[in-house]
């Protein structure tokens, strides 16, 4: 009774200070999902206000109707309807009732983003920054350089490129040692770690990998996908121990290095085996499936499915999976998906394949920040090998897939709820 | 005396020694036996993984065999493997305390220095290498090698720097020192010495290009390359460098530099404007016009040899007419639209002259014919001068009555100017030439048969004209398939419904495809006020706005679309069209930016499911100065 009269209260003075609303909704009516997001950046860039409305129509986003934004969501392709103060105040009543697993989110901030990649990076390389360009969300590059140079507490957000933090150039000796890309990326990341100090790029990695868990630490969010995810976790276990072979830093790996692990460092993962034959293209038993048998899998049936949580009680999760569907088709990657059993127990499942054991996107904290791991390389692109052409976003404006990409960056502007569960 | 009768091996010395001698070998050979085993198991040890007992082995058999260097090499590998570095170097100083002058021994004893961190010792080691006698290239290399296997490819470089003063040749290693420098990314460094060996082997230009391109399409390194072939290049004339650095600016599109150095090249190769000429060629088939121009004035001026002349000048005056089409793409920037020029106008002035001079100094001939082909084109679709393009074209069958390709197409251009005389009659002539002829290409088929379907249409033959067009939409890929399905699908949409508007549409394009606009507008505004209902009043509308703004009424064409969008806006189809045709005007007619973006965002408000709404959007974006 007292909750009735306290919602009917908040009700009315709801309708009392009610304004006219612009309702970008992110069902399958949306015209282009992936800048929808680019649009609720863009609102907070301008100090706009904007709500997030986790489960209501997808993951809707409520901002003032303003015609600047009105105009600005033609102009981007993104459809809108413009809902009256009556309508909106309905709205958030129903988004809010205890029945209903929804929740509004404020959004207060647009995120400080930053990619971690080498020089002479093509932003057509990696699907994150394919995302950010193609929503035209800002973000900053930066590498070992600003990150040994303390420029991490920058930032809010930083993504990992498929990158190879164990020092093995991504393991792609066997294929393409002669290759001049390969050849020149080595001689890159050699030079790189003479000029740091370090004799070895896995020993500069290392420490890369530590400075970037203190900013997650500090507060950070971090973000990574496809090889940056386990090559990351790799990286922390082995410590000072050296897991590479000859033709990667010029000496042979600790025999004892699998005994050696310390999975007390790492974030994610646990108790996983070291893949230590220097010519198998893969880091560990992480990965699932195993690279040498993706050409297994079949497109045609690869999907997997997100969970549900409660969007009152884990908010933070329920951002993170607000899509229009809950079943996205499967990609590949170096790193596709995540062996469960390798996964901590403090860490939260987001999606995985139904009926196996592979994990696609995850979820944990550390100290005062976040980490979210997403498995393969491009959403929209099913294997994408070296040379491929770019996956053009126009052709995939309605993704799931890169949705789930793009929740992760706006999460961060998320204004801090307790997590009650 | 008595003989001693007792054989000689019965006596116990004797005995003793052939059993000594028999039995002698036995410890020996089972000691072989022994190491051979070890070596084995060793091996085994070492497949396995177990390096320890490998290592454990392998030093036994040395101490054992101290000369045997299999021994010693597998011993040295456990070591490594272990990272033991420091017994390895104590293994391997101990050897070359008996060998001294191995090279190879102290090349690798470097690098064991190396991986174990002391550099300083790593690089005296090299160094006592390199001092041994006699001096040779293969030490540098042996050397080079092993610091190129530890990735100090500076180093490397280095030593091969040395080698050339040791050897006393400054040619050496020109090759290995390019690829080292290419893999190194100083891409400078990698085309200098490619040059170098091309100084040594001259006729290998192709090899050092195709060197060059492993690296140059990156921006970067095509620039470090063409600084490396200037630098070189301002020590001596030299044609080949000047070719290299021809064909670097060509890769990177940069047609005035390029020229500049084509000019040398035809200078330097005695090539009185040949190398010129294959440049302006070069440079018009990328449509750099201004470029090619001056490229083919230049090869002309040289002078060309006379075979090659006619080429030039006729390639001279197509730039002259491709530099006219841009300029009046620039000042008619809506597209297609076209305003009647005169000879008098700049555009096209020079290229008719140049092309007219050509006919006069090369007459009856393949240049004179295809000279009159485009003046004749010019007269026709910018000047709008039909007397001048008919006699232009009539002319092009008496300079080269053999080329029968080039006939059809004049029957299909003199077909075009009947029409816009008014003779039907007579253009049907030069159609059905070219449909009859069974020389002439499919496309020029396809041409000739549209527009004799056009010519039905004039006539209000729309049965013939749909049979017509019918067939030619059969064949998708045909290039008039799309305007053969337009106008078919306009003639279905309205033969049944309102012939008579339709007739009066048809006698309306007719007149103005002889540019007698004012009239077409009459008949047009006729339909629409007699047939206001009729689907065909929109292409009314649209075809009068659209001949107002080719007479450059720019206000009374936005004065006709904004009659179509207010009053017939339940009713009609092409308001995103005309919509569209608005901010068009504003943008490229009035130059309105302003009013531009705001008649596109109408669009997108107004029709948010219009097909020209990805359109708008590109333009609203370059209009406000998006990065796109």
């Amino acid at each position: 009774m007292r909750r009735t009269l306290l919602a009917m209260i908040l009700f009315g003075v709801l309708q009392a200070t009610a304004q006219p609303k612009l309702l970008i909704f992110m069902d399958l009516k949306q015209t282009d999902h992936l800048k929808a997001y680019g649009i609720a950046y863009w609102a907070l860039t301008r100090g706009l206000e904007a709500d997030w409305l986790l489960n209501y129509r997808g993951g809707s986003f409520m901002l003032d109707n303003l015609d600047v934004v009105a105009s600005e969501c033609r102009i981007r392709g993104v459809a809108f309807a413009q809902i009256s103060a009556t309508e909106a105040v309905q709205i958030y009543a129903d988004v809010q009732r205890e029945d209903n697993n929804m929740d509004v989110i404020r959004l207060e901030k647009a995120p400080r983003v930053a990619v971690y990649v080498p020089p002479g990076f093509h932003p057509w390389d990696d699907a994150v920054t394919l995302a950010l360009e193609y929503a035209e969300i800002k973000y900053e590059k930066l590498w070992d350089d600003e990150v040994l140079g303390g420029k991490l507490h920058e930032y809010d957000w930083l993504h990992l490129h498929h990158e190879d933090f164990t020092g093995q150039y991504g393991k792609f000796y066997a294929s393409f040692a002669g290759a001049s890309w390969y050849m020149e990326q080595q001689v890159l990341l050699e030079n790189e770690a003479k000029k740091l100090g370090y004799r070895k790029v896995s020993e500069l990695k290392k420490t890369v990998v530590q400075v970037i868990k203190e900013y997650v630490g500090n507060g950070g969010f971090m973000f990574a996908m496809c090889s940056a995810t386990d090559t990351y976790d790799v990286a922390l276990a082995s410590g000072d121990v050296d897991i590479c072979d000859a033709m990667y830093d010029g000496d042979p790996p600790d025999p004892n290095a699998q005994k050696k692990l310390d999975f007390s460092r790492t974030l994610a993962f646990t108790d996983f085996t070291l893949e230590m034959n220097p010519l198998r293209y893969e880091y560990s038993d992480i990965d699932q499936p195993p690279s040498d048998l993706l050409a297994l899998q079949n497109p045609e049936t690869d999907y997997f499915t997100l969970f549900e949580f409660s969007a009152k009680f884990d908010p933070v999760p329920t951002m993170l999976t607000q899509d229009h569907v809950n079943v996205i088709k499967g990609f590949l990657g170096q790193t596709t998906g995540f062996k469960k059993n390798t996964i901590k127990k403090t860490v939260t499942i987001l999606a995985e394949k139904q009926g196996t054991d592979q994990v696609r996107y995850l979820h944990g904290n550390y100290g005062r920040g976040t980490f979210t791991f997403y498995g393969g390389h491009d959403p929209e692109d099913y294997q994408h090998a070296v040379g491929d052409p770019p996956t053009d976003l126009s052709l995939h404006k309605n993704s799931p897939g890169y949705r789930l990409i793009l929740n992760n960056i706006l999460f961060p502007a998320a204004k801090k709820k307790q997590q009650k569960t | 005396m008595t003989l001693c009768k007792t054989a000689f091996w019965r006596t116990p010395t004797t005995a003793t020694l052939i059993l000594a001698l028999l039995l002698g070998p036995l410890p020996a050979l089972s000691q072989t036996l022994d190491m051979g085993t070890k070596f084995r198991l060793a091996q085994g040890f070492e497949q396995a993984g177990d390096y320890e007992r490998a290592a454990g082995l392998y030093r036994d058999l040395l101490t054992r065999d101290p000369q045997n260097t299999v021994y010693f090499d597998a011993l040295q590998r456990m070591l490594m493997q272990l990272k033991r570095y420091d017994d390895a170097i104590l293994l391997m100083n101990n050897r070359l305390e008996s060998t001294p002058p191995d090279l190879n021994l102290r090349a690798l004893l470097g690098s064991v220095y190396h991986r174990a961190g002391r550099d300083r010792e790593a690089r005296e080691e090299w160094d006592r290498a390199l001092a041994l006698k006699p001096v040779t290239p293969n030490q540098y290399r042996i050397i080079a090698n092993i610091m190129v296997e530890n990735r100090l490819l500076d180093a490397a470089a280095e030593v091969y720097r040395r080698a050339r003063v040791a050897c006393k040749d400054p040619n050496l290693f020109t090759i290995e020192l390019s690829q080292l420098l290419a893999v190194s990314m100083d891409y400078h460094g990698a085309t200098a010495e490619l040059l170098r060996w091309l100084a040594q082997n001259p006729g290998q230009l192709a090899f050092v290009q195709g060197r060059l391109a492993a690296f140059t399409g990156k921006p970067e390194a095509r620039k470090a390359a063409m600084e490396a072939v200037q630098e070189a290049g301002h020590e001596k004339d030299d044609a080949r460098l000047s070719e290299l650095l021809g064909w670097l600016h060509l890769e990177g599109k940069e047609f005035p530099e390029a020229f500049e150095v084509y000019k040398n090249i035809d200078r330097l190769t005695r090539a009185q404007g040949g190398s010129l000429l294959a440049f302006a060629d070069r440079a018009f088939k990328e449509q750099a016009f201004d470029v090619a121009a001056k490229a083919y004035e230049e090869a002309i001026k040289t002078p060309l040899a006379a075979a090659k002349m006619p080429y030039a000048k006729y390639g001279y005056a197509s730039t002259l007419k491709g530099l006219g089409a841009v300029a009046d793409t620039l000042t008619r920037p809506l597209g297609g639209k076209r305003r009647p020029m005169t000879e008098a106008s700049p555009e096209y002035r020079g290229a008719v002259a140049y092309f007219r001079s050509i006919i006069q100094d090369y007459p009856h001939t393949e240049f004179s014919a295809k000279s009159y082909y485009q003046i004749g084109t010019i007269q026709f679709e910018k000047f709008f001068d039909l007397d001048g393009a008919l006699a232009s074209f009539e002319k092009v069958g008496e300079e080269a009555g053999g080329i029968h390709l080039v006939r059809y197409d004049v029957a299909l251009k003199i077909g075009q100017i009947e029409v816009a005389r008014g003779d039907t009659a007579r253009a049907a002539l030069s159609y059905r030439s070219v449909v009859s002829a069974p020389d002439a290409l499919p496309d020029q088929g396809d041409e000739a048969n549209y527009r004799l379907a056009e010519l039905d249409f004039f006539a209000g033959h729309s049965d013939d004209a749909v049979r017509r067009l019918e067939a030619i939409a059969l064949n998708l890929k045909a290039d008039y398939a799309n305007d053969a399905l337009r106008l078919l699908a306009f003639l279905e949409e309205n033969t049944k419904t309102v012939p008579e508007a339709l007739q009066q549409f048809a006698r309306a394009e007719f007149l103005a495809r002889q540019r007698r606009n004012t009239e077409a507008v009459a008949l047009l505004q006729q339909i629409v006020q007699g047939y206001p209902g009729a689907l065909l009043a929109d292409d009314a509308f649209m075809r009068i706005g659209s001949l107002q703004e080719d007479a450059g009424l720019h206000q009374d064409a936005l004065g006709t679309y904004a009659r179509l969008l207010t009053e017939f806006k339940e009713s009609s189809v092409a308001l995103d069209r005309a919509q569209f045709n608005v901010a068009e005007i504003y943008e490229f007619g009035l130059r309105d930016k302003a009013a531009a973006i705001a008649a596109y965002e109408k669009l997108l408000a107004d029709y948010p499911r219009s097909v020209l709404t990805a359109l708008a959007r590109k333009r609203i974006r370059l209009l406000r100065g998006d990065p796109l």
